[in-house]
């Protein structure tokens, strides 16, 4: 009974220390990670997207404005694996599994301060949220994060890029 | 045959360790992405994930040092066991609601949940199982246990 009461106790301790340590940790970070997540704001007009603001800004869009986007010849990237950007992907939409490569391709379309659409498959994947913040790292302000992805893009019913 | 164990139980603590040890490298590095594909499990409330990217790395770490270096063997085991029972529950759960995401795990870039991983972290589970009964231990620091 002792013994298990001291093997508690030390996973106890030994949780704590780790935790006050990551935490000190964290905060001595040149940029320390918020404890609670802030939530993608998702937008669903061009007037509610601060294009003008200097801070670097990674905002959700609907379809709609994913539409409107397309329309007015806005760069895609698709953060899906090559594999299935053959099958089908948002016509000009760029895609690259080599991130070196697809940075460059980006780079010679936009400048930095330029907003681009970032997308995977659908509201589940977490690729285009990855390479989103990839990408700002890379000092892109920009960045809009079209959730609903190739799925919704597909059910709306909107025109496909084939692979050539 | 008991004299064997004492070794079995030094190699699959220092396994456990450096795979721990391994996983936990990745994530302090980049807790964000971590974070991340926390979130894609869909199953953390109140924006947590950023407070479990941060600090279960460092568990991990401590659990994997401990158990190489010979310090609280069993309480290191012991939340290492408990750890690989959530990741399982985690992996499951993602299974059955059809999420098709990477773990997240920091062992191998773009492993995805799956039964591999299940079975992957039940082994590490058993070993895990294996130094907590194991009743005398070798290699260990004697003031640390």
């Amino acid at each position: 009974m002792r013994k298990d009461k001291n093997l508690y106790y030390q996973s106890l301790g030994i949780i704590l220390v780790s935790i006050l340590l990551s935490l000190i940790f964290n905060q001595l970070r040149g940029k320390p990670l918020p404890l609670i997540k802030k939530t993608v704001e998702v937008v669903s007009s061009i007037e509610s997207l601060d294009l003008d603001s200097i801070e670097p800004s990674i905002t959700g869009i609907d379809i709609t404005l994913a539409k409107k986007l397309f329309e007015e010849n806005t760069v895609f990237v698709d953060a899906r694996a090559e594999e299935y950007y053959i099958d089908g992907h948002i016509p000009g939409a760029i895609c690259n599994d080599d991130f070196d490569t697809l940075l460059e391709e980006l780079e010679n379309k936009i400048n930095t301060d330029e907003s681009f659409v970032v997308y995977c498959s659908d509201d589940d994947c977490g690729s285009s949220e990855d390479l989103s913040y990839e990408l700002q790292s890379y000092g892109f302000n920009k960045i809009l994060l079209f959730k609903g992805g190739w799925k919704e893009w597909v059910d709306a019913d909107m025109p496909k890029g084939k692979y050539e | 045959m008991n004299k064997i164990y004492p070794y079995i139980d030094v190699l699959i603590r220092f396994i456990i360790g450096a795979i721990f040890i391994w996983a936990s490298y990745d994530k302090i590095i980049d807790p964000g992405k971590f974070a991340r594909e926390i979130s894609n499990y869909r199953i953390v409330p109140f924006g947590l994930e950023n407070t479990i990217a941060i600090t279960l790395p460092w568990i991990e770490l401590f659990i994997g040092f401990g158990l190489i270096a010979g310090l609280y063997i069993n309480a290191n085991s012991f939340i290492a066991g408990v750890l690989l029972l959530l990741f399982n529950i985690l992996v499951f759960q993602a299974m059955v609601r059809g999420f098709n995401i990477e773990c997240g795990c920091g062992l191998k870039e773009g492993q995805m949940v799956g039964y591999g991983k299940l079975f992957e972290n039940f082994l590490l589970f058993a070993g895990c199982v294996f130094v907590l009964k194991t009743k005398e231990h070798i290699m260990y620091v004697e003031k640390f246990q």
